[in-house]
């Protein structure tokens, strides 16, 4: 296991490098002069350009600019944005913390829909509960999140307004002060949601997924052997059934926290929060490459480290995944 | 079981599978659904009476006034006929992508999880270091720099779309060839050819089919997702996406704007997950005899 | 957290100097007048800068205009007047410009505002180390162009200081008519000492950021949504006090959400989202609608074998006739942007209506100039592009121009670019066809619309149809070098008649506009014609 470990743990550092260079050639290599998209309806002159390129540092060759990337990155600097000098490091901050509360609300709701969701309809199996948990969560898979976020704002937002129901209208501006950086100090209703629109999507998704799972576990040897040696049924359900019927559900919920990403973007455009997602898709259609950049470095060292633990954790409950890459080198 | 019953290429097993499909009324509501919307894409713009950018002079008006069924948007536009011309573009690109896609992910998803070792490290890795990136990032990158017509959009579907495929079938291949009988035919001598079209293939089909509908109703969801994001089709190409995103305005006090294309989109990508889920239902060989 | 304590500090200052000063009057009238907050201003996102030597975009420009005064300003009517200047004067025919200065004016610190202190801020703003990108602007003066550009010093002798006698003495790089009103641009603002060699990033820290305005900075969380900035009237202002006692510019990232916050009663003014001009107008009033200094056209790639050269005029009228101006401004301004008549808008000096080819729809000439142009020998053309930079509604601008061009018979199709940046350097480089574009005034005088716009040496630039035509050019050539202000005006009339009527090298929309919806205390909302909110004289009940 701890060869594994590190194996993994290098693997990872070597895919962050790649995926972060991949996105350098993207930003700023490709789209070629940088500075010169810097002029909009009015244009700026060449000596203006220059003094700009050369305060970015762009006036460098390609590869010099790679290097002193990583080397500024090392010292934790990611720069400064194109459009207004503002250091990317605060970007990211602010862009972090908005969407780090948005993201744990989410998962919260989400975690408590899927376990209840799928627990109820794999235990009571055909019961009516089972195909309104089989419905809603085919349903919303249906359902792309800018929709929804757009269906919630209606529903929940402009209908409860135009009929003076105040109490079901939650389409509250975001908190502006926080509890312990994650309680709402002020309008908690302005969280419910984005926190449910990011909740859902997966939630049904992950709900599916740890029903199918139980199931076909439930049909296993070893459990009907567990069953027929008189083994308490909660005993066979959480040692036994709940721990084999996690694998896959590890892996889908490690794909859906990777994905969370364009959940996040599309939940921040809609509801206009200042986040990581709407940051960087409002940094990427200007082209503000350091922006961009500096905060898809963060997105994907969390992919990347999301990705370590889902394989290491599979590692753990399945021994044999271990075992059989041993076996193969 | 025996082994002989686990080898699902009889004529028996696709009998099955269709009595289970059709079997399964959830999913020929799904199937209803979509011939329906297929027959409106195809049918609907001849029968409208106004074509996709005809700019009429009754701006926002709604459902069912002034001979425009579905109402009209804020330049005048037959909504009805836009969201014909939306269902036709949303499946051309699904399927266009998705087959792409399927191809790609067949034969590296199959290359690594058939041999494993150097070669499954690689694709793996490969696969890992597009994941990390959101695919988002991917599409802005592409299109910003290329502009957004119908094969950069593919093309960036495509570069987002690929590696799910092929770690999906990567898992199933692995999944068949971990099980008894393969690993029976392995010891018992057969060759590579043998184990691949005689036990692995059949068994590895089914997932392929069941990624292949997730895959069309992923494809739509992105594409309209990047239209909303401002990278994907532009007006005027009635892509249900732009047409839901320019209806953010109005969802106050013209909000039919907003739940037409929108439900329609839901109705399209739901009618293929309903049918995608059939068939997994369907197909899954070791579903088959469990009530 | 933050905010509240620098708030309270600032509050504290404020009265200390009342005190001081024996002015309590500063501690009573900030008592009784009422406060403002803004939710239109940052609207749309984050200013670039609120500092006057970088800030290039309009919201970042009305709050630097309300920090620091410069020599000149225009007023709510169009008319130039000093601001810190009392008169100028040139003997040499514009060549050199002379400002003498009001005594007595004091930054908020307390330092004096000198002739010096315009040299130290064109020093600031004009040094190639900031890298500002409107230094540019500082190109009229002579030698300037070395120094920005890091190829030199400051060209001392061309910005002369007497502090005794409060003169600031300016020379031209060339005979320069309308330099008063160029220098009322921020980007010339004086600074105070404490400011000499400050960096890009002075305006973050909400103290820093030093001027002689009716305003102070109080604090600015800026360049972010969910951030405020701040401004208190200037203990020290010598002008007239400001009529509220503290405004609030709230960062939002679009103007839906700001508009919610209005609506709701977080604020006192607000934007309007697309769409929903008519509806929000009627509902709210229209006092915060303005018309403003800008234009929107279309331009014709003049090198475009298509629609370009002489040989093509008689497409292009067809075009420019068949376009429907009023349907623009109905369908996607509903009035706030009017038809425009010519490029020039109307407010500015010198404006005449109807220098464009056509004012209204002319459905029939645009036939019969179309079928001119077949009989030429020329085939139906492949769509003709219309190139525009996507997200800001050019998209249904476009398809209403589609639609206006189908009933001439000449296809048409849209265009898109998804960043500014491609576009505008795509369309600089000639790859457009009909190509979107507009223009708002820099300092409100013709040579500012004229000259970028359509001579041939801003072919590259913002000459986006890379025009070039003699007859032009030698018009606006004469027109810079006169000092005779009523010739230069006919010249400037003719060479605008040279580009839209003979030539028709871009056609002209609407002339553009501000809408702000107000809350019904506002009684006086001041808006002038270059769209800078006059918060000082902003009145709420």
């Amino acid at each position: 296991m701890f060869t594994y470990t590190i194996k993994r743990l290098l693997q990872s550092l070597i895919v962050v490098w790649a995926a972060v260079t991949l996105m350098f050639a993207l930003f700023f290599v490709i789209p070629g002069d940088p500075i010169s998209l810097k002029s909009g309806e009015k244009s700026l002159p060449p000596e203006i350009l220059a003094n700009i390129t050369a305060k970015y540092g762009l006036d460098q060759p390609t590869y010099v600019q790679y290097f002193r990337f990583w080397s500024h990155l090392f010292r934790g600097d990611l720069g400064y944005s194109y459009k207004n000098d503002k250091s990317v490091n605060t970007i990211l901050h602010d862009g972090l913390s908005t969407s780090a509360r948005l993201l744990f609300w989410g998962a919260l709701l989400q975690l408590i829909i899927a376990l209840t969701v799928g627990l109820t309809s794999a235990i009571k199996r055909g019961s009516l509960g089972d195909r309104i948990g089989t419905v809603f969560s085919v349903g919303i898979q249906g359902i792309p999140v800018f929709v929804s976020g757009l269906l919630a704002q209606y529903l929940f937002g402009v209908l409860p307004f135009q009929l003076h129901w105040d109490w079901l209208n939650f389409f509250k501006p975001w908190p502006q002060s926080w509890h312990a950086g994650i309680i709402p100090g002020d309008s908690w209703k302005g969280v419910v949601l984005p926190a449910l629109v990011v909740a859902v999507v997966d939630a049904a998704f992950i709900a599916r997924m740890l029903r199918s799972s139980l199931l076909e576990v439930l049909r296993a040897d070893y459990i009907r052997t567990a069953f027929a040696k008189g083994l308490s049924a909660r005993r066979v359900w959480f040692h036994h059934a709940l721990r084999n019927a996690m694998i896959p559900v590890i892996t889908v919920y490690g794909t859906s926290l990777i994905a969370i990403f364009g959940v996040a973007v599309q939940t921040e455009k809609v509801f206009s929060l200042p986040g990581m997602g709407s940051t960087i898709a409002d940094s990427a259609l200007s082209q503000d490459s350091p922006v961009v950049l500096g905060l898809a470095i963060v997105v994907i060292a969390f992919g990347a480290i999301v990705n370590l633990i889902v394989d290491l954790s599979y590692a753990l409950i399945d021994p044999r995944i271990k075992i059989d890459s041993k076996a193969v080198h | 079981m025996s082994e002989l019953e686990q080898i699902p290429v009889s004529l028996s097993y696709w009998q099955d599978v269709r009595k289970r499909f059709f079997g399964n009324k959830i999913s020929i509501v799904g199937l209803v659904m979509l011939v329906l919307l297929i027959a409106v894409g195809i049918i609907g713009p001849f029968i409208s009476g106004w074509k996709y950018d005809d700019l009429g002079p009754d701006i926002l008006v709604g459902p069912g006034s002034k001979g425009h069924w579905f109402g009209t948007d804020d330049l005048g536009r037959d909504i009805f006929t836009r969201v014909t011309f939306g269902i036709r573009l949303s499946l051309t690109v699904a399927i266009v992508v998705t087959t792409i896609s399927v191809f790609v992910g067949v034969t590296l998803g199959g290359l690594a999880g058939y041999f494993g070792g150097w070669i499954d490290t690689l694709i793996s890795r490969f696969i890992d270091t597009w994941q990390v990136i959101p695919f988002v990032l991917i599409g802005f990158a592409i299109i910003t720099v290329f502009g957004s017509s119908f094969w950069v959009i593919v093309a960036a579907l495509v570069f987002t779309g690929w590696y799910s495929t092929t770690r999906l079938f990567r898992a199933s291949v692995m999944q068949v060839k971990s099980l008894e009988y393969v690993e029976a035919a392995r010891a018992s001598g057969a060759t590579t050819k043998r184990i691949i079209l005689r036990h692995i293939g059949p068994n590895a089909i089914p997932p392929i089919i069941v990624v292949l509908a997730f895959s069309v109703a992923g494809a739509i969801l992105s594409e309209s997702i990047y239209a909303f994001l401002g990278v994907g089709f532009r007006e005027p190409t009635p892509s249900l996406g732009v047409m839901i995103s320019s209806s953010r305005n109005f969802l106050t006090d013209k909000p039919f704007v907003f739940f037409i294309p929108g439900s329609i989109l839901v109705l399209l990508t739901l009618s293929i997950v309903l049918i995608g889920d059939g068939l997994r239902d369907a197909l899954d060989p070791k579903l088959r005899g469990v009530k | 957290m933050k905010v509240l304590s620098l708030g309270k500090r600032s509050i504290a200052v404020l009265a200390a100097v009342g005190l001081a000063v024996g002015g309590t009057v500063v501690s009573a009238h900030a008592a009784t007048a009422p406060a403002f907050i803004d939710c239109q201003l940052f609207a749309a996102g984050e200013p670039d800068h609120i500092d006057p030597a970088l800030t290039s975009t309009l919201v970042g420009a009305n709050v630097a205009t309300m920090l620091f005064d410069g020599l000149t300003d225009t007023d709510a009517s169009g008319n130039l007047y000093g601001e810190v200047a009392s008169k100028w004067k040139t003997t040499d025919g514009s060549k050199t410009w002379v400002f003498t200065l009001k005594k007595g004016l004091k930054f908020s610190n307390g330092e004096s505002v000198l002739p010096s202190s315009f040299v130290n801020g064109w020093k600031r703003s004009m040094d190639s180390k900031l890298a500002s990108e409107v230094a540019y602007h500082g190109d009229f003066i002579l030698g300037m162009n070395t120094y920005s550009s890091g190829k030199g010093a400051f060209p001392s002798s061309s910005v002369v200081a007497d502090d005794a006698k409060m003169t600031l003495t300016v020379k031209m790089e060339n005979p320069t008519s309308d330099w008063p009103s160029i220098v009322g641009h921020s980007v010339f603002s004086p600074i105070p000492t404490t400011m000499v060699g400050a960096t890009d990033k002075v305006e973050e820290d909400g103290t820093k950021l030093v001027g002689n305005g009716p305003f102070m900075l109080a604090s600015a969380i800026t360049k972010r949504a969910g951030g405020e900035v701040v401004l208190v009237p200037n203990p020290n202002y010598g002008g007239k006090t400001p009529t509220i006692s503290k405004m609030t510019a709230k960062i939002f990232s679009d103007t839906n959400a700001a508009y919610n916050a209005f609506a709701s009663g977080q604020c006192d003014s607000g934007p309007i989202p697309a769409g929903r001009y008519t509806e929000l107008l009627t509902k709210w009033g229209t006092k915060g609608v303005k018309s403003t200094l800008g234009t929107d056209y279309w331009g014709f790639n003049w090198e475009d074998p298509i629609v370009g050269g002489a040989k093509n005029k008689y497409l292009r009228s067809a075009i420019s006739k068949a376009i429907d101006r009023q349907q623009i401004s109905d369908v996607i301004y509903q009035g706030v942007r009017k038809p425009a008549t010519g490029l020039l808008p109307p407010g500015l000096p010198g404006y005449v209506s109807g220098q464009g080819l056509t004012n209204t729809r002319d459905l029939a000439g645009a036939k019969a100039d179309y079928k001119r142009w077949l009989d030429l020998g020329n085939k139906t053309p492949a769509p003709i592009r219309l190139s525009y930079n996507d997200g800001a509604g050019w998209d249904k601008v476009g398809s209403i121009i589609i639609a206006n061009l189908k009933d001439v018979g000449i296809p048409a199709k849209l265009d898109p670019f998804a960043a500014d940046g491609t576009y505008f350097s795509k369309m600089r480089k000639g790859q457009g066809q009909m190509i979107r574009a507009g223009w708002f005034a820099d300092y409100a005088i013709a040579d500012n619309f004229l000259y970028p716009l359509l001579h041939s040496k801003s072919i590259d630039g913002d000459n986006l149809e890379r025009y070039n035509s003699k007859t032009f050019d030698a018009l606006i050539d004469s027109a810079r070098s006169s000092t005779n202000k009523s010739f230069a005006q006919s010249q400037y009339r003719r060479a605008e008649i040279q580009a839209l009527r003979n030539d028709v090298v871009i056609t002209q929309t609407v002339n553009r506009g501000i809408a702000t919806v107000l809350s019904p205390s506002i009684t006086t909302f001041p808006i002038s014609p270059l769209g800078m909110v006059v918060y000082d004289q902003i009145v709420k009940n």
